[in-house]
């Protein structure tokens, strides 16, 4: 009897897994992250992944204060949290692009909705999509998802040992140090007039912004600012009462508009002319213009620049710089160590062309020495793309003679690497599916056997369910396609035939796939017929007849910048089925293309994803449809967003052994909730700069979106037929045969990292060789055992410490 | 041969890169007609530039680049015929296809059971030890827990444990995998994975639980992991 052991006491309490707790914490997380990132990555440009900084927080709220969570309680934390907040990246990069392009967004209008629910049914669908491959990428590919595998450490420090706590708080630190004076200068406070020759001395300001910041303090000494400042602010305060009237006059706000650029006065915003004509009038203290946003030069917090290691300074004969160390011929010799990067090649000497250069970033050394020896592939394709092609490129003569050796790497970026880039990791991917067709197989099989287990002892979510959900999501794409699809054209614009105003009143005429709106019905019947249309010339008192036969109706087409899809024609129910069935297929495999890189790298080609969807959509529907391309893109780009975040969620869940189930249905549950907060952050941000700069975003306002901006250039670009297909084909060709040997995957890391700026993937490189280094000297076993935690600790460290800026700087507006 | 085949995977990349990127760069060398009516997609000679992007090749225009020494234009429209390295592509994509084959021959080779029967070093063996060690200790275990009456002293056992099986024993496997693809195919390997990493993934459960000291659950855990890892060792042989 003595030797039994006793009962244990653990029995009488289920292991904490789902707990009402995790799913409360985790939903406000999600939902505040999701907000604020939405916001950071509007004005800043870039997003983060929640996973690290939700395990961090679920440890510190469930395990620290509640005092009663587990390690998988923890993991389902930050599951649902990351499924909540990641959608922001997909949404941010896509929907403002229709502010930028002029379109309205308002929750009143049918087009938002519409959106919303794209994005939403992407969200389903990228999660939904990816689920059956989880066996295939992570039970039998076993790829590794870098960052997984440090969220892992972090929530299993408890158990680990002091030790290992000590080598991730280590990590955790020496990020932060080293991060620090990275961030810190993004927090700029506004500039004392006494620093203003020092911030320029060290290239924190230009002398332009130190000259305006001098004139503002001379208009807030004086209390008065010239007559010409003034009169721009009085048109700009116009412009105000316009915008905010309660059905504002777009003919008019139109016309002010061109006033302010008729008053502009050099150095002067229209709204620092407003705002020095509210002082003018007593409304607000003079003082009132010592804002950053306003053009008063922003002093940033010490950082890396601040350092001031600058190239040794070499002059000709006449004792002039030599062009070679001073790029921006300020008479200085230029700095080798900025913020946040080191330009080693400058130091080393190699030819502008070369450009070797080293971001300061942590999280990239840390993934890199996770990743180990696989990511020295992702490093052969940046030397191949920065130090062969593009130097070779060049001394060829394969580019404009307006560009210089420094100039070289940005253009040979767009000009070829980048389409290379893209095409080599569809190739890759493609013959990374072919070969992976065996394990899929087994990994299907497997959850078919599965699913006809007993309910309660199902490890995964069986394939009835997600077909159910792919079905569903596939109708709500369908629902959005076919309703944008039947948008007219010139909706709310003018009529091609007549030049007046559209009328709902008049039924609309399809043309080469796209639906045509009229002024009147003689407009409508002169284009049916084909036949001609006489205008009047007030002004002048002529008239002009104009035969509207298909040359004129192309002519018109061309003018919109709308030429024809391929499948114009096709009725366009049938359009929009064929358009969602492709877009859905294309999510399938851009999800896995963004699964793959992920757990092979850490890095995501989201943009080049997105690229590519509104560039299929524009050549399906034509590239007028440019409502159905983003509604599409984005979609995709949330769908894509959420699979890799899914399979990183489930590959950490593998490592602390939760049950894949678990974690599938919340995730499933909880995807579509990002889209939608995502979706009315950006709205509300978009109306509150209506109301205050009268745009809704780009540079005039404090959220500029830089990636939508990227995507607007994109699609302009689309519209202008100069999207290079021979180099993505060429690409693709060579990424799949690329793959032929003994990596099948091989064509997606050198097609990601030629797609990738360089001095990130030079970091991650070091990482790499650090981890080969540490696994010769000590051991594989050794490197894992506590090399993973202390990157883990680096990559933590970086997302934290990044998330604290940015609160801070949104803090200070 | 596999150092063969490398070099010259790396050598077509590099000519199939390159000779890519001049598929938008005809050669202002070729005839008047097959240039006219193109479009610039890149500012043209200079500095300053001649014309930039959007420009139209005109015949003066292309009178006026040829004289200022412009040797090519980059352009929007894409034809084979303007394609000046398309040779050196095509050359390319056969180094490639012939590197890749020589590739995957030498690593079949490397990997192939010799004559006289497997080495005991081949990865293959050490993931089939690896695998052995591991059942033994999911064994031990099971057969050790009952006797350790304290609840805490039994989660600190398993921790203890399993801690040499995640930080070793794993890893020895997943890095045997091109061995264990040549030994047992595409498919083989994904069976014997399937099985394999159910049962590594209730030993991380238990694990997990015993590090919370929840000994029920790692209890349970443990167990469950049996049967998969049993199913494992079949499909390896061992």
């Amino acid at each position: 009897m003595s030797n039994q052991p006793t009962p244990p006491p653990g029995s009488a309490r289920p292991y904490r897994e789902v707990t009402l707790a995790a799913i409360v914490f985790a939903m406000v997380i999600g939902l505040v992250m999701n907000a604020s990132i939405t916001y950071a990555g509007l004005k800043i440009g870039f997003t983060l992944g929640g996973s690290a900084i939700a395990a961090v927080l679920g440890f510190g709220v469930l395990r620290g204060l509640l005092r009663k969570g587990s390690i998988l309680e923890t993991n389902i934390a930050q599951t649902i949290a990351s499924a909540v907040n990641t959608s922001n990246s997909g949404v941010i990069f896509t929907v403002p692009v229709l502010l930028l392009l002029g379109f309205t967004l308002s929750w009143d209008q049918l087009d938002f909705w519409l959106i919303t629910l794209a994005c939403m049914a992407g969200a389903v669908l990228g999660a939904a999509f990816i689920i059956p491959l989880r066996k295939q990428m992570i039970e039998i590919e076993r790829l590794r998802f870098p960052s997984a595998m440090g969220v892992a450490a972090i929530l299993k420090s408890p158990g680990a040992g002091a030790k290992k706590s000590i080598v991730l708080l280590a990590g955790i630190a020496l990020s932060a140090l080293i991060y620090l004076p990275v961030g810190l200068p993004g927090i700029r406070l506004p500039a004392s007039i006494d620093r203003l020759d020092s911030l320029v001395e060290r290239e924190r300001i230009s002398p332009a912004d130190a000259e305006r910041t001098r004139t503002i303090a001379g208009w807030i000494e004086r209390g008065a600012a010239p007559d010409a400042v003034l009169a721009l602010g009085r048109v700009e305060a116009e412009l105000h009462d316009l915008i905010e009237a309660d059905e504002p006059d777009e003919a008019a706000i139109a016309g002010v508009r061109e006033r302010i650029r008729d008053a502009a006065v050099p150095g002067v915003s229209p709204r620092l002319a407003h705002a020095a004509l509210l002082a003018s009038e007593g409304e607000q203290p003079w003082d009132s213009l010592r804002k950053t946003d306003l053009g008063w030069a922003g002093s940033p917090l010490p950082g890396y620049q601040d350092l001031n290691i600058r190239l040794p300074a070499r002059t000709d004969d006449e004792g002039k710089l030599l062009a070679k160390v001073d790029h921006n011929g300020d008479n200085r010799p230029d700095l080798v160590l900025t913020d946040d990067r080191i330009s080693l090649g400058r130091i080393l000497g190699l030819p502008d062309e070369f450009q070797l250069v080293f971001a300061i970033a942590p999280f990239a050394l840390g993934a890199g020495f996770i990743t180990g020896r696989a990511g020295l592939m992702v490093l052969a394709g940046g030397i191949l793309a920065y130090f062969v092609l593009t130097p070779i490129a060049f001394r060829l003569g394969w580019m404009p003679a307006s560009i210089t050796p420094a100039t070289a790497p940005g253009y040979g970026f767009g000009a070829f690497n980048r389409p290379l880039g893209i095409g080599l990791l569809l190739g890759g991917a493609m013959m990374g599916i072919l070969a992976a067709l065996p394990a899929m197989r087994a990994a299907l099989k497997s959850i078919a056997v599965a699913s006809r287990m007993p309910r309660g002892s199902r490890d995964e979510l069986g394939l009835k369910v997600l077909l159910a959900a792919i079905a569903g999501a596939l109708l709500l794409l369908f629902i959005a396609a076919d309703f944008e699809g039947n948008r007219p054209l010139n909706e709310g614009k003018q009529c091609p035939v007549s030049g007046l105003k559209v009328s709902e009143n008049v039924e609309p005429t399809t043309y080469k796939g796209y639906l045509i709106r009229f002024a009147s019905d003689e407009a409508a019947e002169a284009w049916s017929s084909s036949g001609p249309w006489t205008s009047l010339n007030v002004d002048r008192n002529t008239t002009s007849t104009v035969v509207w036969d298909d040359a004129q109706k192309d002519k018109y087409l061309a003018s919109m910048n709308a030429r024809p899809g391929a499948l114009a024609a096709l009725p366009s129910h049938l359009r929009a089925a064929v358009i969602a069935i492709v877009g859905a297929l294309w999510i399938w495999f851009a999800g896995i293309i963004i699964a793959q890189c992920t757990g092979m790298t850490d890095w995501s080609p989201i943009s080049g994803m997105a690229l590519l969807t509104v560039v299929i959509v524009m050549l399906l529907a034509g590239t007028g449809a440019v409502l159905s391309a983003v509604l599409l893109g984005a979609a995709l780009c949330v769908a894509i967003t959420l699979a890799a975040d899914m399979m990183a969620d489930l590959r950490t869940g593998h490592l602390v052994g939760a049950r894949p189930i678990r974690q599938q249905v919340l995730e499933l549950c909880v995807v579509p909730i990002g889209p939608v907060v995502c979706m009315f952050t950006v709205l509300l941000i978009a109306a509150v700069n209506m109301k205050t700069y009268g745009v809704a975003l780009g540079p005039e306002t404090p959220t500029s979106a830089p990636q939508a901006q990227a995507l607007q250039a994109i699609i302009t670009g689309v519209q202008g037929g100069e999207i290079p297909f021979a180099l993505y084909g060429c690409g693709a060709l060579l990424g799949a045969l690329l793959g032929l040997g003994a990596f099948s995957g091989l064509g997606v890391l050198v097609g990601l990292s030629m797609y990738l700026p360089f001095f990130y993937i030079a970091t991650y490189g070091i990482g790499c060789l650090a981890n080969m280094t540490l696994a010769k000297i000590k051991g594989r076993a050794w490197a894992e055992e506590w090399g993973v935690p202390f990157c883990a600790g680096l990559i933590v460290g970086e997302s934290v410490l990044q998330l604290a800026i940015n609160c801070v700087v949104l803090a200070l507006g | 041969m596999k150092l063969i085949g490398s070099l010259v995977v790396i050598a077509s990349l590099v000519f199939g890169t390159l000779s890519a990127a001049t598929a938008y760069l005809p050669k202002l060398s070729l005839a008047d007609e097959r240039l006219l009516g193109l479009t610039l997609n890149a500012p043209a000679g200079g500095p300053p530039p001649l014309a930039g992007p959007g420009d139209t090749l005109t015949p003066e225009l292309l009178a006026t680049l040829r004289a200022d020494g412009v040797e090519r234009v980059r352009v929007k429209e894409f034809a084979f015929d303007r394609w000046s390295h398309a040779w050196w592509f095509a050359l390319a994509v056969l180094g490639l296809t012939a590197g890749g084959v020589t590739i995957k021959q030498a690593a079949r080779m490397q990997y192939a059971p010799s004559a006289a029967g497997e080495r005991r070093e081949s990865p293959a063996s050490a993931a089939r030890d690896a695998l052995a060690r591991i059942r033994e200790i999911a064994r031990s275990l099971a057969d050790e827990l009952p006797s350790i009456r304290d609840e805490h002293d039994r989660c600190r056992t398993i921790v203890h444990r399993l801690d040499e099986v995640q930080r070793q024993h794993s890893l020895t496997i997943v890095e045997a995998k091109p061995a264990l693809i040549a030994a047992l195919g595409m498919g083989g390997f994904a069976e014997f994975m399937d099985h394999f990493s159910a049962g590594e993934r209730n030993l991380n459960r238990a694990w997990s639980a015993a590090a919370d000291n929840h000994a029920p659950e790692a209890e349970r855990s443990l167990a469950a992991a049996h049967e998969p890892l049993d199913k494992a060792a079949e499909r390896l042989g061992a």
